[in-house]
């Protein structure tokens, strides 16, 4: 249950336009500032979750990431710069965020989810947001927030194609359950623009942002799957009766 | 009676194509065209559409006209139905 925070002038002039969206308003907003949510990796999604979570005013960020930025990572990893080159991924998105938004809490975990860190991680936060790139660590990931009755959005890409889903507890299956079996053709590095990355990390921060202040519909029980080549978009029913 | 047939993700490459129509020439249940779609086209793709036993893996999902398919229930098509066969891909 999320504690709605009582906000400030700064903050009513920051957010002012999103607080304009009907049915959002001020309480919406004292929703998202009382909000914290958990970030499993900010590389290409999780980079621009973070950051429009942030631009959004959640109250509290928790970025788990580990490694050094590499050259690789900056045709995506929006929250990544030239001269991080070397530099830890976390802490420089965590910089990046604050420099956004010091109003926040940004808490910066310079690990990958994994069975040590699991259950604290997901127990600490309202809501995670999956971005991660290996399907052990998204089943762990998915597993745990089940457990703990935590809703999660599950932000995918491939090529110039994307998937996005929003599980929530007692209402739809999870991760595991969609797909029992992790494929075994995935590889850690794929084919990907920024741009593709960017467009459903920009919807998955939509979908916490719904989720947590109530607003509109998430995407439960179905999946979105766009493909940005023929800028194709399907809503897919999931689920078999 | 023909329908149209999607091929998302790493399953694009197995197919050789995104999309292809097929002539059903008959009724026939998603079930089927399934593996007559895995049996037509041969490695790489039948191996990623099918396990050892022949029934949909459990990587991929289904979906006629928007609506997955359960591949315990018979699907029958009609004409001008799309199947979209879709892998879990991830992040990074």
């Amino acid at each position: 249950m999320i504690e709605p925070k009582s906000l400030t002038d700064e903050e009513r002039a920051v957010y002012e336009w999103q607080m304009w969206v009907p049915e959002f308003g001020e309480e919406g907003q004292e929703k998202l500032k009382g909000a914290s949510v958990l970030i499993s990796r900010i590389g290409g999604l999780g980079g621009v979750v973070a950051y429009e979570l942030a631009a959004a005013g959640v109250g509290r960020l928790v970025l788990a990431h580990a490694g050094d930025v590499k050259p690789s990572d900056l045709n995506r990893q929006l929250l990544m710069t030239h001269d991080g080159l070397g530099k830890s991924r976390v802490e420089l998105a965590a910089r990046r965020l604050r420099e956004l938004n010091p109003r926040l809490e940004i808490e910066a975990v310079a690990e990958n989810v994994n069975e040590d860190n699991a259950a604290t991680l997901v127990g600490s936060v309202d809501l995670v947001v999956d971005c991660a790139p290996l399907f052990e660590e998204r089943f762990l990931l998915n597993r745990e927030a089940q457990s703990q009755g935590k809703p999660l959005v599950e932000c995918a890409m491939y090529e110039l194609e994307a998937q996005l889903t929003t599980f929530l507890p007692g209402k739809t299956s999870y991760l595991h359950e969609l797909f029992p079996e992790k494929p075994g053709w995935w590889k850690r590095e794929f084919p990907v623009f920024g741009a593709v990355s960017g467009a459903v990390g920009c919807m998955g921060a939509m979908e916490a942002i719904k989720v947590i202040s109530g607003i509109g519909e998430p995407l439960a029980g179905e999946l979105l799957v766009f493909d940005l080549g023929e800028m194709r978009f399907h809503k897919m029913k999931l689920g078999v009766s | 009676m023909k329908v149209k047939i999607r091929y998302c993700g790493q399953l694009k490459q197995g197919a050789g194509c995104a999309a292809e129509a097929v002539d059903l020439g008959g009724e026939l249940s998603a079930q089927e065209l399934i593996a007559s779609v895995a049996a037509r086209h041969g490695e790489p793709l039948t191996g990623y559409l099918l396990d050892e036993s022949g029934r949909l893996r459990a990587t991929v999902l289904a979906f006629v006209n928007e609506e997955q398919v359960d591949w315990e229930t018979a699907r029958p098509l009609g004409d001008g139905d799309e199947l979209v066969f879709m892998s879990a891909i991830a992040g990074g």
